[in-house]
């Protein structure tokens, strides 16, 4: 066994220290010990040094997605591809954007965070549909790969040189490609998400325009009338199998002229009885027996609450109503919206609870009963109503429950309109709008 | 699926575990690297056997892996603090004790995590919710409070006002220097692309070798301890409530490292050290145990939580390659399988822990340091080429400044704590600007 190193004053292990932590005697410096302190402290700020140079001046190799293997995990790499689909930018949680990108032998989703993400978008630096990228990342290998990009020098852009096209020729086969094309805007509507669809047409074919909401002077396309004339330059996306013109920057919408639009609103009146309906999130489909047969109307909840509100409990099954209704066309079909109602006659007693249950699933149904339980869910209330015949189940959706909360509790004695429907073999009723829900007691 | 598979395959990943990381300076997570090696290539085992096989290799090395630290005084970033309480057992002859406190507190960790499984699925998401818009902030503190909590290491012994002054100043510079150097090279290493892309999955290991192991060793063969004979009876003098108060500092600080991203289990150790405040080498070793393992093998279970599904820990990064979990029952069996190994794991580290105190004294500490290092070259090399070699040779040029200069080796930390707080932070894309990477 070689000798450990003790101090030479007290005798005590003292490792690699040079001054005894026991009896505090100064030791005889080893120069093996000196040497490396000095050598660890070179290595350690030129080894960093070197790497550092060696890192600023190195290229991240070029990769295929074919080529990717699950070891790559954190491998940073180059990658070269047109994008697939329009970029997804989400602000929230500080900034996420992504998009695919295909290469040939695959695709990869590519994607950056917080104030990268950001800054891509602010200086307008993000990819469109169809462009040619390079970009540079950090690999991580997960079921899928995804790319990340760290440093807006990492990403590289080429936006193609667009074809002129009439507006009429776009078609689904050119999804992917960048266009130039002329039409006459005949609306423009600003969605939830506060991205921007513009409807243009020529020789009586339209196509959407559509500006995702992060793009700058949004402005200026919302201040768009309808009858301008515009050019658009973008790439075609497709959008529920329906092609779309993304352009690249607000800019690539140049106003040439305007035209005037005479809109044709066929109006007409449907007279009859109410047969059976279905309800939507924003309105309510009712199929009306006519003398001619049966039709069937639109009527937007909007129209209902705004005009009809107390009169929606009168909206039944077996109820005679005057519609009036303008034609407007809806995924290339016709339909009548109600634009104005009368109502003739209605059923007006409540049905009771054993009568309601065995009408037909569809039907709009009316009747009362007093309030057993309320259970609230995640994404609406059920309510159990009462009476001597039986019991029924009322299902409130989240939103209608907002408006409806705190009106009645367990043993309010409630009247009810609504749709029945089957829920797990079981009737339901649903109610439509607030009015469909009266208290009694 | 036969539940007897994935508990056999289990107990073949603790075999594994155990068998490997008693030998110093070898991490169970190097073992794995050479592992997704094999089954990228050739898929040995189905990927929804290799969880189990996982769990119980990390399980083995939350336990097995504290023997090389006790007994040989090599470390990983989750034994620092091991060392000196240890290394006062060891020149007692009470190794084989301080080995026994540190599994009391891994297997106290281990009911633990058995008796809290159900409610985490429901209590981990919202507190992930709640921390994660935080964590840049807090990551730079804890590197501030890591900074701030340096001390001068002074004997008054020099005779003028300066050189009393370099002296104070000298530690607590190598310290700062060593932290923004290691800080430096762990950016580099993680974002410059200084590593073979193909093996990039191990970019970590020589830096972390590196950092802890080889200086460990190349001191151990400078310094060349002799050790006392070591008593090898099951004994320990402690208490129930010295064990309990023991697990809580231990499960506080190992708790807040698996949770927690870049936070390591030394890091852990070393925050709820100060926020306990134990005192006593036995609450320290078993709360270190605990620390231990929960930063390992919690962390690794963090990825099975339902609606969490935390990374945290190379085993569940390596592992995201092949697999992700998706139901309830995935999580409760694993749940189980780390029970079950951690009991099994509890029994052959005893008994390692045994037959190395028995021959303690005739390990020529010298010739094994250097045979180990020797090995680590190799591996590094093996799995990481010779790029690996320059960051392994770098990373040991900054490791080996604290024990040569007197500062703190937690400092070296800084690799990860600092390129991932920029990462993090609202100026990654900044920096990334300024350093061209």
């Amino acid at each position: 066994m070689e000798k450990s190193r003790i101090c030479f004053n007290c005798g005590r292990y003292i490792g690699a220290k040079n001054v005894c932590p026991y009896c505090g005697e100064e030791q005889p410096k080893p120069i093996g010990i000196e040497f490396l302190k000095w050598v660890s402290l070179l290595v350690a700020i030129g080894g960093v040094i070197f790497l550092f140079i060696s890192a600023k001046t190195s290229s991240a190799p070029f990769f295929k997605v074919e080529n990717l293997k699950p070891t790559m995990n954190f491998a940073k790499i180059s990658m070269k591809g047109i994008v697939e689909s329009s970029p997804y930018y989400n602000e929230e949680k500080g900034g996420y954007l992504s998009f695919w990108l295909n290469d040939g032998t695959g695709s990869i989703k590519v994607r950056a965070f917080r104030d990268l993400a950001k800054e891509i978008i602010h200086k307008n630096l993000y990819p469109s549909i169809g462009d040619s990228v390079y970009v540079t990342g950090t690999l991580y290998a997960r079921e899928d790969f995804i790319l990340t990009i760290n440093s807006i020098n990492e990403l590289k852009v080429k936006i193609p040189e667009p074809f002129n096209i009439k507006l009429e020729d776009i078609g689904d086969t050119l999804q992917g490609k960048r266009i130039i094309t002329q039409g006459t805007v005949y609306s423009v509507k600003e969605y939830k998400d506060k991205s921007v669809g513009v409807r243009i047409g020529s020789n009586k074919v339209f196509i959407t325009v559509y500006i995702p909401f992060y793009y700058k002077d949004k402005e200026k396309i919302l201040a768009l009338e309808k009858g301008t004339i515009i050019k658009v330059k973008g790439a075609i996306s497709l959008y529920k199998d329906k092609p779309e013109i993304i352009p690249h920057y607000v800019s690539d919408i140049e106003i040439i002229g305007k035209e005037e639009i005479k809109t044709k609103e066929s109006h007409k009146t449907i007279n009859g009885e109410i047969l059976s309906g279905y309800t939507f999130k924003k309105g309510l489909k009712i199929k009306v027996k006519t003398d001619k047969g049966i039709e069937e109307v639109v009527l937007w909840k909007s129209t209902l609450n705004k005009y009809y509100e107390r009169e929606s409990q009168k909206i039944l099954t077996g109820s005679v109503i005057e519609f009036e209704v303008y034609e407007k066309e809806y995924r290339g079909k016709k339909e009548y919206n109600v634009k104005r109602l009368k109502i003739i006659s209605y059923p007006e007693k409540p049905l009771s609870i054993s009568d309601a249950i065995t009408r037909n699933f569809g039907e709009f149904i009316k009747t009362k009963g007093t309030v057993k339980e309320i259970k609230e869910f995640k994404a609406g209330t059920r309510v159990i109503v009462y009476d001597e015949s039986g019991e029924l189940s009322i299902w409130i959706w989240k939103d209608l429950w907002g408006e409806l909360k705190g009106i009645f509790g367990e043993g309010s004695e409630i009247l009810v309109a609504g749709e029945l429907k089957e829920h797990k073999g079981k009737p339901e009723l649903i109610p439509r709008v607030k009015g469909d829900i009266a208290v009694l007691k | 699926m036969n539940i007897f598979v994935p508990l056999f395959i289990s107990l073949i990943g603790t075999l594994t575990g155990v068998i490997f990381s008693w030998i110093p300076a070898l991490h169970i997570y190097n073992i794995l690297a050479l592992f997704v090696f094999v089954q990228v290539e050739t898929a040995i085992l189905p990927n929804h056997l290799i969880p189990y096989f996982f769990a119980g290799c990390v399980t083995g090395y939350a336990f097995t892996g504290t023997l090389p630290a006790i007994y040989f005084s090599t470390n990983d970033d989750t034994t620092l603090f091991y060392l000196l309480p240890a290394q006062k057992f060891l020149m007692y002859g009470r190794g084989h004790e301080a080995v026994i406190l540190s599994l009391f507190g891994s297997l106290g960790t281990a009911f633990l995590i058995f008796i809290t499984a159900i409610i985490m699925p429901y209590f981990l998401p919202l507190l992930k919710d709640l921390l994660t818009p935080h964590v840049s902030w807090i990551l730079a503190s804890i590197g501030a409070f890591m900074l701030m909590s340096e001390w001068p290491r002074t004997t008054d012994r020099p005779k003028s006002p300066f050189g009393r002054l370099k002296e104070a100043w000298g530690s607590l510079f190598i310290g700062i220097l060593v932290f923004f150097l290691s800080g430096f090279l762990g950016y580099i290493v993680m974002r410059g692309g200084v590593m073979d892309p193909k093996t990039s999955f191990q970019n970590l290991m020589p830096l972390f070798l590196g950092l802890f192991a080889i200086p460990w060793l190349i001191i151990n063969m400078i310094s060349n301890p002799v050790l006392p004979e070591q008593k090898i009876e099951d004994k320990v003098y402690t208490t129930y409530p010295r064990i309990l108060r023991g697990i809580f500092a231990g499960t506080l600080g190992g708790g807040f490292a698996a949770f927690f991203p870049v936070i390591t289990g030394g890091i852990g150790a070393f925050l709820a050290g100060h926020a306990t405040a134990q005192r006593g080498d036995d609450i320290f070793i078993i709360g270190q145990g605990a620390n231990r393992f929960l930063y390992y093998v919690g962390g690794f279970l963090l990825f099975f939580v339902p609606f969490l599904h935390l990374r945290r820990g190379g085993a569940a990064w390596m592992l995201n390659i092949f697999y992700s979990p998706s139901s309830y029952s995935e999580y409760f069996l694993m749940i189980s399988i780390v029970l079950i190994s951690a009991f099994l794991s509890f029994y052959l580290t005893l008994k390692i822990s045994k037959v190395i105190a028995k021959n303690i004294n005739k390990i020529p500490y010298k010739t094994l340091s250097f045979i180990i290092i020797v090995f680590i070259i190799i591996l590094t090399f093996l799995i990481t080429s010779y790029k690996g070699l320059t960051v392994l040779f770098v990373s040991t040029g900054i490791g080996l400044l604290p024990p040569l200069f007197g500062t703190r080796r937690l400092n070296c930390l800084g690799a990860l704590i600092v390129p991932l707080t920029v990462e993090m932070s609202s100026f990654s894309g900044a920096v990334s600007k300024i350093l061209g990477f």
